[in-house]
């Protein structure tokens, strides 16, 4: 096969958003409407008919696609908390002697109306927490409130929530009940962080970026230029402001709506910013332990879900994690987005993840026969802003090399080997 | 020969402080330059200030029986050593005095001990030169007019007490921008804002940067006829370039002899490439990674050995307490860690880790002056608080607007900031709240009146405290000891005259053929691209971290010289675009974004090119 020149490489996209059209442009590729294309921008609905068997095509070698087939693992709130909880407790059953545990990254959450039994028994347990309702499949802050008590879950879910109450029997059963008298959406209820972090007395969650080229092998890369999504209200935790949106929900979507919204900067804050912020106000040892614990949060999802996903090697995927940091400095995984708005602090910023985004999947000469999609692009290099998170044959690697040393080392001076390459990679 | 006494003074900061320990030593070398025979004995007194005693200087003054001649009486060097010694008893000088002898303030234009501050001297307090007091008093004038007009058109007094409900917020601000008109303040005699034809009414602010350095530019030598132009040229001042300044149509007009480039590089021996930097040969803040060094591993060993000393020596120091060691230290940069602690005690505040008392005044002082907010409304409340609107948009400070509302607010009302600065900012407005039997006070308390960015000098400040408190003392502390020299026409050394001809002078040696490009695109000043920039410390120009670095180093080396300098490396920086560039718009752009510029490194490339 012939090396290809720019414009036979060809592109797709289901959105008409500038930045992903203008990149592509840029790069001198030509735009298709057919299943001719080499990299695809697609939707979610367009990818899962393309891994449909029924409707599906089979994927070539130089054919790239922005998603994985069952990116939904990590990409749905519920699916999320699941496979979490699932994998904390597993690292637990396996944890070495020695090895640190993990501590728990994600808020508590139940399926409504599935686990509703489930989560009255811990509601009860710690009655003055809120909790925050989302729609599963719902985003941009949609269908989201707080509350406080069980009866507001009554009168949210009309006639059906008060079956599931009131229905003594076994959960499953009210549960069904429930769903089939009230055609509600499923929603997923999570512990609200009524602590958060203020940084000039308001709220902010962090978006962050994180790039995944192959989950078995996992390399994963994180994006420098993330950002902290502010309120533009003074945060409060008094039950009286919790139904205003300003004061609790971050998302942009929601936050252009209020009067204080500034459209220059769109509350958004580079998280480089913040990281200056916080070494002054606590301290270098408080904030590096912060920003160690997001990377090990973001690499931990991944590998949650590392065993039930598909890794497909025409596939890459752009996720956006959405990081909320708490009074005490603990980072909380809220949820991450497979489709994020790539709406980055500035327009620059946002042409250039899409730019490093390609710069890291399209391999330079793509027609090369050893190609087999991104899949087979090791080991992981940063690139543009891109660092790597974890490259996970290259750590494997490097234990290996280590342990050899190690052996070598303590052989020859009866020491121990040392630890510092194992402290820093997380296992 | 007044200014390259000045010059030297500011170049070795430590001889100058030295020096300014054992005035009479000092003052008696110079005298012995007619008798050179005693010189040996002598040469060596500045040095060894630990050991000279009272009776040494009995026996030198009997060494040499002269008395000081009469020429010397109009020496700077010598008035402002009498004034510290006047001041601060024998020869002992406070750590709260020691900066005015760092920056070149051992300077020329000294004063005589200040009659507000208990005997600090102020060497710009006065301005010794009879044309740029005229052209000052003619800036001071169209303000004071500006705020006049400001106060009729709005149909209110200057002052009042706040009634319910008005003020506060941004409402006023609008309605005083409109009213504001016009601000041009480079008034010949003070045109009132009624006359003035619409110089920018959209900006709303009775005065900005150009304004200001209008003000600048109108200040004429009578000393620099046609005539004499050829004869100075051979430097009686010394300049590395006056001669051609005209041709090359530098903006401050008067000759003042700034530092050269060796000069420069002695006072600021630190930033040669050799020695290595917080904040950019270590982990901390370290190329925007938001991971910082951990994580990928590899290579980011050696730095984080860097940083982890740098931040072992600094708690040092820190713990120490000693001003000079936490000077030295910062010099190479303060990690961001520390920067809350030692920049407190660069600037001479307690420090609130172990002081709670002091903390505790702290928050009461801005609480009373926030009620003194609440209590009494100035005419000039909504232009205040119009600048601190504009800084809600700025993508890394809006986080603080209303940290910094608070701030700004508290310092209009804050009436010690006459007696601590260094300078007079604006002439003060004696007024009477009417009504009321409250004693005359001045308008506002503070004496600055508002200005497009004043806002930017507390900015930077939020990164490194959470409470407001905090944020006020350093603020107020910077102001009175750094900002307000950028904001007063002055001559001496440190000065805002002074550091801009700096400014002008570093681009026309190290790249004259900038300057003629410049000229040739219509843009014969570059001062009015990099004035902002100077003006206010970088703010808003560079990124945060990289003003907080380069202030690092205005409190470590006590000096602002630091920002012309930076300006003129910018220019240079930037060459490649400007030559190539077809016209001013072009360069204009060039110039428009500093977000990517590196402060230290730039200053690094310039002050010590390979």
């Amino acid at each position: 096969m012939a090396r290809r020149g720019d414009d036979s490489f060809l592109w797709r996209a289901d959105f008409e958003k500038n930045v992903v059209v203008s990149n592509f442009a840029r790069r001198g590729w030509t735009k298709t409407e057919g299943d001719d294309w080499n990299i695809y921008w697609a939707n979610v609905y367009n990818v899962k008919q393309l891994f449909n068997p029924e409707t599906g095509q089979r994927l070539r070698d130089d054919q790239l696609l922005n998603h994985f087939p069952n990116h939904y693992e990590l990409t749905r709130k519920d699916l999320m908390a699941k496979n979490v909880r699932r994998y904390l407790k597993e690292v637990a059953r396996d944890r070495a002697e020695g090895d640190a545990p993990i501590d728990d990254f994600v808020p508590v959450s139940y399926m409504l109306p599935a686990d509703y039994s489930l989560f009255v028994e811990e509601f009860k347990r710690c009655p003055n927490a809120a909790w925050i309702m989302k729609p599963t499949n719902r985003a941009q802050g949609k269908g989201i409130f707080i509350i406080k008590k069980l009866a507001q879950i009554k009168k949210w879910s009309g006639g059906g929530g008060a079956r599931w109450a009131g229905g003594g029997g076994g959960a499953a059963a009210a549960a069904a009940a429930a769903a089939a008298a009230a055609p509600k959406e499923a929603y997923l209820i999570s512990r609200y962080i009524e602590d958060p972090l203020l940084v000039g007395g308001k709220k902010f969650d962090l978006r962050l970026y994180v790039l995944v080229t192959s989950f078995r092998p996992l390399r994963a890369y994180k994006y420098a230029h993330g950002f902290a999504r502010f309120c533009t209200t003074k945060y409060t935790s008094d039950a009286a402001a919790l139904d205003n949106p300003f004061v609790h929900l971050t998302n942009v979507a929601i936050q252009k709506h209020g009067e204080d919204y500034n459209a220059q900067h769109g509350g958004k804050w580079h998280v480089r910013n913040l990281r200056l912020f916080l070494e002054a106000t606590w301290g270098h040892a408080r904030c590096a332990k912060l920003f160690e614990e997001i990377d090990a949060l973001l690499l931990h999802s991944l590998k949650a879900v590392q065993g039930v996903m598909i890794s497909d090697r025409h596939c890459f995927e752009v996720y956006g994690y959405d990081v909320i940091v708490d009074a005490q400095l603990k980072p909380w995984l809220v949820e991450v987005n497979a489709s994020p708005s790539l709406s980055a602090t500035t327009e620059s910023d946002r042409l250039s993840l899409l730019r490093d985004t390609f710069a890291i999947v399209v391999p330079p000469d793509f027609a090369d026969p050893s190609y087999k999609g991104p899949a087979s692009m090791g080991p992981c290099r940063p690139h543009g802003g891109y660092v790597v998170l974890y490259d996970e044959e290259a750590v494997a690697q490097q234990h290996a090399e280590e342990g050899l040393a190690g052996a070598a080392a303590a052989a020859l001076r009866g020491r121990r080997p040392p630890s510092r390459g194992d402290s820093r990679s997380w296992r | 020969m007044l200014a390259a006494y000045a010059s030297q003074a500011e170049q070795h900061p430590l001889a100058a402080a030295a020096a300014a320990t054992s005035a009479p030593a000092l003052r008696r070398t110079r005298a012995l330059r007619k008798p050179p025979h005693a010189a040996p004995t002598l040469a060596a007194a500045p040095h060894a200030r630990g050991s000279r005693t009272v009776r040494d200087v009995r026996m030198r003054a009997n060494v040499v029986p002269h008395p000081t001649p009469p020429l010397q009486l109009q020496n700077a060097a010598y008035m402002l050593h009498s004034a510290a010694r006047a001041g601060a008893g024998d020869g002992c000088l406070p750590p709260a005095l020691r900066h005015l002898y760092a920056d070149g303030a051992a300077a020329a234009a000294a004063a005589g001990p200040a009659p507000l501050s208990g005997g600090t001297p102020k060497p710009h307090a006065v301005e010794l030169l009879s044309h740029v007091r005229a052209a000052e008093e003619d800036w001071q004038r169209s303000i004071r007019s500006e705020v006049l007009a400001l106060a009729q058109e709005a149909g209110q007094p200057l002052a009042q007490p706040r009634r319910r409900g008005s003020g506060g917020g941004g409402g006023g601000a609008p309605k005083l921008a409109a009213a504001a008109g016009g601000g041009d303040g480079d008034g010949s005699g003070g045109g009132s804002a009624g006359s003035a034809p619409a110089a920018a009414p959209a900006k709303g602010f009775l005065f900005d940067s150009m304004d200001l350095l209008d003000a600048v530019a109108a200040v004429r030598t009578p000393n620099r006829s046609a005539f004499l132009r050829g004869a100075d040229s051979g430097g009686g001042g010394g300049s590395g370039g006056s001669g051609a300044a005209d041709a090359w149509g530098g903006l401050v007009a008067l000759s003042l002899r700034t530092p050269r480039a060796a000069e420069l590089r002695a006072r600021f021996v630190e930033l040669a490439p050799a020695h290595r930097q917080s904040c950019l040969d270590d982990d901390d803040c370290g190329g925007g990674s938001l991971g910082g060094g951990s994580g990928s591993g590899g290579g980011g060993g050696d730095a984080q050995r860097f940083g982890d000393e740098r931040r072992a020596a600094g708690e040092a120091a820190l713990a120490g307490g000693l001003l000079r060691d936490v000077r030295r230290f910062a010099r190479r940069g303060v990690p961001p860690a520390l920067r809350p602690g030692l920049w407190r005690l660069m600037l001479g505040l307690p420090a609130a880790a172990a002081d709670q008392a002091a903390a505790a005044a702290e928050a009461e002082h801005l609480e009373q002056l926030l009620e003194e907010v609440r209590r009494v409304e100035l005419v000039t409340d909504g232009l205040y608080e119009l600048d601190v609107l504009h800084i809600g948009d700025d993508d890394k400070y809006f986080v603080f607007e209303e940290v910094l509302r608070d701030v700004v607010m508290a310092f209009t009302r804050d009436a010690t900031v006459p007696a601590r600065a260094a300078v007079a900012t604006h002439a003060p407005i004696p007024h009477r709240i009417a009504g009321a039997g409250a004693p005359r006070g001045t308008v506002p308390p503070c004496g600055v009146q508002p200005f497009r960015g004043l806002v930017s000098y507390a900015a930077p400040l939020c990164f490194l405290w959470a409470e407001r408190a905090p944020v006020y003392a350093a603020f107020r502390a910077m102001y009175v000891r750094y900002w307000c020299r950028l904001n007063a026409i002055r001559s001496a050394p440190g000065g805002l005259l002074h550091l801009l001809r700096l400014f002008e002078d570093l681009l026309r040696c190290h790249h004259p053929q900038l300057m003629l490009k410049l000229a040739e695109l219509g843009i014969q000043q570059p001062l009015r691209l990099a004035m902002p920039w100077i003006q206010f410390g970088f703010v808003g120009y560079l990124e945060v971290g990289e003003v907080l670095q380069l202030w690092d180093r205005v409190l470590a080396y006590d000096s602002l010289s630091l920002l012309p300098a930076l300006a003129a490396a910018v220019f240079v920086f930037r060459s490649a675009a400007v030559l190539a560039a077809p016209d001013a718009d072009a360069v204009r752009d060039a110039f428009a974004d500093g977000t990517c510029l590196k402060a230290i490194p730039l200053l690094q490339a310039f002050l010590f090119p390979q």
